[in-house]
């Protein structure tokens, strides 16, 4: 059953490709662009971690990989491919077919997810039955193997159990095997452990890159937490705005962060205080939705620009995405582009 | 002053191994000042049917434990080990059935409405999503001054100046008073339902997981927020979360639930440096990716039901220390000066760790 786990490292034909994606989302303040112009590649058997705040575009760009944006967004420009296949070229009845079988989704609130009025063994196996076209008994001992597989003790008499009568950890294994049950290429996991306990939240991560890793899956793993990608990402995508900020090798980003922003949001994270006793806080906060910015969208929050004297250049000109080093390593930030900061060595406290 | 002095004088605070966080030098001495004694709340389940066993949810089961004045007290524990429903019983918003709770001497279950209402003032709190804590359709600054009002505090004019005063506090400017819910972010509207709690000038604060529901660059905001109010006003703070690493900045002293009891209690210093719940042990290691890493955060099994919970010690189905004694229920002894544990194996799992 154990497929080998193909090599990290893409090869050939990326699974998907994202290309210069705009898309604009009307608000009560006007239109405002969610995700504004985004270059993003997975490859086969990759795990890539979308690290950002709220707003920051990152369950957008999820969403617009699996076509399901809100219906009020409009795709203003760019393309997703899957397999070099443009998916806004699918019509519906396709892109029903894609979903599932091809590309899969992992949301934050199983419960919430799963239909409360039919047992969960019926919705695990809803994929083969209907894009498959198993057979329903078939589908239904299928659906038993697969919450086995995704460690569910019992799991004859779990599948007839109803979503009310499971935990939030069982209801993510059981939304785990659905994902995987129609034999994906990509699973798409929006901020999977989020709403669970600590304890499962270590179980489900471990269940996750199991299943990814044996099935030679790719994920797209969106979190707002530094902690889950070091442990489970082969490479980091920072999101802030709208726009990447920076990306590259999971060790490189978490040792040695380089866009302000990056660096900024891991030293709040860890929650280790300065020698005053104060936590490192990021002052302010995320730009307001349609708030029109002409230079680096970080800038009004990043002490560089007037430390090192170039804020007319971060305030004026958007800096571009740019290589640090040849391991795949990029950010947008004109002090380092300037080479007037450095990339650093492991962060401050990172050892505790 | 008291006429029963017999308290232990208490003695210098022994110096912390890691300086996290300067102490408050006016709140060194251990005043108590919410006492809970022995309480259990069980809540009955809906359901069962005619002639069906009346199921109940053990949410606390015989807790004690005292809350001194100045400190701040972490409480950890996961979904249904009855944290928040200690913090509710309280302030009683729920009703303990059985037990003794007071606040600074005054018995908290048998005040009637005037004194209840008295006793309100003095004990806020502030629970985790400020969009459904907030009025949508109130102004920021109606928000903030309606338990002013209703306490009759003040006329309209001074209110509004103390409105301003509290945004002044949490670090809003005075034009939010204007703004609604929705014209603000998340962050703003956490220091709004913080100075909404703070209007009545209340000496104690439970947090009920204040920053889960945030980004991490504003979480730590908050949470300097928090520790400059308590040490200006002299706050006691009660911080409820399931983030260790929340808990371990702010608290003195960590208090860890697990199915409706208190299963470890100490100094932040001691519950992080020598663990001595295996449960404890569980939670410490999976929010630490370097321990976590060794597969020490992962716990075998799901928190079992608080509607049957196991006999005996609670943890013990999930537990790799349990043995046959675990099924009597363990006491929660001390294991060292202000260190307590409920858990008869304490000695092998501090080996463990």
């Amino acid at each position: 059953m154990i497929a080998p786990a193909p090599e990290p490292v893409a090869t050939g034909l990326p699974l998907i490709e994202i290309r210069n994606l705009r898309v604009q989302l009307p608000t009560r303040d006007g239109i405002v662009s969610a995700i504004d112009g985004i270059d993003l590649t997975i490859g086969r058997g990759e795990i890539v971690a979308l690290v950002g705040e709220s707003g920051s575009g990152k369950s957008m760009t999820a969403l617009s990989i699996a076509r399901l944006l809100p219906p009020a967004a409009r795709v203003v420009s760019g393309e997703v491919l899957l397999d070099g296949v443009d998916l806004a070229r699918l019509s519906d009845a396709e892109m029903d077919r894609v979903r599932g079988s091809r590309i899969s989704m992992l949301f934050q609130q199983p419960k919430a997810t799963l239909d409360p009025t039919s047992r969960v063994g019926e919705q695990v196996g809803e994929t083969l039955r209907f894009q498959r076209h198993v057979p329903r008994r078939e589908a239904w001992d299928r659906s038993v193997a697969l919450l086995s597989d995704v460690g569910i003790p019992e799991a004859g008499r779990r599948a007839r159990a109803y979503a009310h009568q499971l935990s939030g950890g069982m209801a993510q294994r059981v939304m785990t095997a659905a994902a995987i049950s129609g034999g994906p290429e990509l699973l798409i996991a929006d901020e999977p452990t989020t709403a669970l306990d600590v304890t499962v939240q270590a179980q489900i991560l471990r269940l996750l890159t199991t299943m990814v890793r044996d099935h030679g899956l790719s994920m797209l793993l969106i979190t707002h937490d530094l902690g889950i990608v070091a442990t489970v990402a082969d490479r980091v995508v920072v999101m802030y705005a709208g726009k990447i900020v920076e990306d590259g090798p999971t060790d490189q980003l978490i040792n040695r962060p380089t866009h302000p922003y990056t660096e900024a949001l891991m030293r709040s994270s860890l929650l280790i205080p300065n020698d005053d006793g104060r936590l490192y806080a990021i002052p302010g906060g995320t730009p307001r939705p349609g708030e029109a910015i002409a230079g680096c969208r970080f800038r009004a929050r990043c002490p560089y620009p007037d430390m090192l004297g170039i804020a007319d250049r971060c305030e004026a000109i958007e800096p571009g995405l740019h290589a640090c080093d040849a391991e795949g390593h990029n950010c947008r930030c004109w002090a380092v582009e300037a080479g007037l900061i450095q990339v650093r060595q492991a962060t401050p406290g990172h050892h505790g | 002053m008291s006429a029963g002095s017999t308290g232990p004088i208490s003695g210098p605070v022994p110096a912390s191994p890691i300086t996290v966080r300067p102490r408050h030098a006016s709140v060194a001495a251990e005043r108590p000042l919410v006492v809970v004694e022995g309480v259990t709340k069980h809540f009955p389940v809906s359901g069962g049917g005619f002639l069906g066993r009346r199921e109940v949810v053990h949410a606390i089961d015989d807790v004690s434990i005292t809350v001194r004045e100045g400190e701040v007290l972490g409480l950890v524990g996961e979904t249904g080990s009855g944290k928040s429903t200690l913090a509710r019983l309280i302030l009683r918003l729920v009703r303990a059935d059985t037990g003794r709770i007071t606040f600074d001497g005054q018995d908290v279950l048998a005040a009637d409405r005037g004194q209840l209402k008295a006793l309100r003032r003095q004990m806020q709190i502030i629970f985790q999503d400020p969009f459904s804590a907030l009025d949508p359709s109130m102004r920021i600054g109606q928000s903030i001054e309606a338990p002013l009002a209703q306490h009759g505090i003040g006329d309209r004019a001074s209110r509004r100046r103390k409105v301003d005063e509290l945004l002044g506090q949490v670090g809003l400017d005075p034009s939010f008073a204007v703004r609604f819910p929705s014209e603000c972010s998340g962050g703003q509207l956490h220091r709004v339902v913080i100075a909404r709690a703070l209007s009545l000038g209340p000496r104690f604060l439970a947090c009920d997981e204040p920053t889960s529901s945030l980004d991490a660059s504003i979480r730590a905001q908050i949470l300097n927020l928090l520790i400059d109010l308590r040490d200006e006003l002299g706050l006691t703070l009660l911080m409820i979360s399931h983030d260790l690493r929340v808990v371990r900045h702010i608290s003195d002293r960590v208090a860890v639930m697990y199915l409706g009891r208190i299963v470890e209690l100490g100094s932040r210093d001691e519950i992080f440096a020598q663990p001595l719940h295996p449960y404890t042990q569980k939670l410490i290691a999976a929010s630490m990716p370097e321990r976590a890493g060794e597969g020490h955060g992962v716990v075998q099994g799901e928190p079992p039901s608080p509607i049957n919970p196991p006999s005996g010690c609670r943890f013990r189905e999930r537990c790799p220390l349990a043995i046959e004694a675990c099924h009597e229920l363990p006491p929660f002894a001390s294991a060292g000066p202000g260190h307590s544990v409920a858990c008869i194996r304490w000695q092998d799992a501090a080996g463990a760790w």
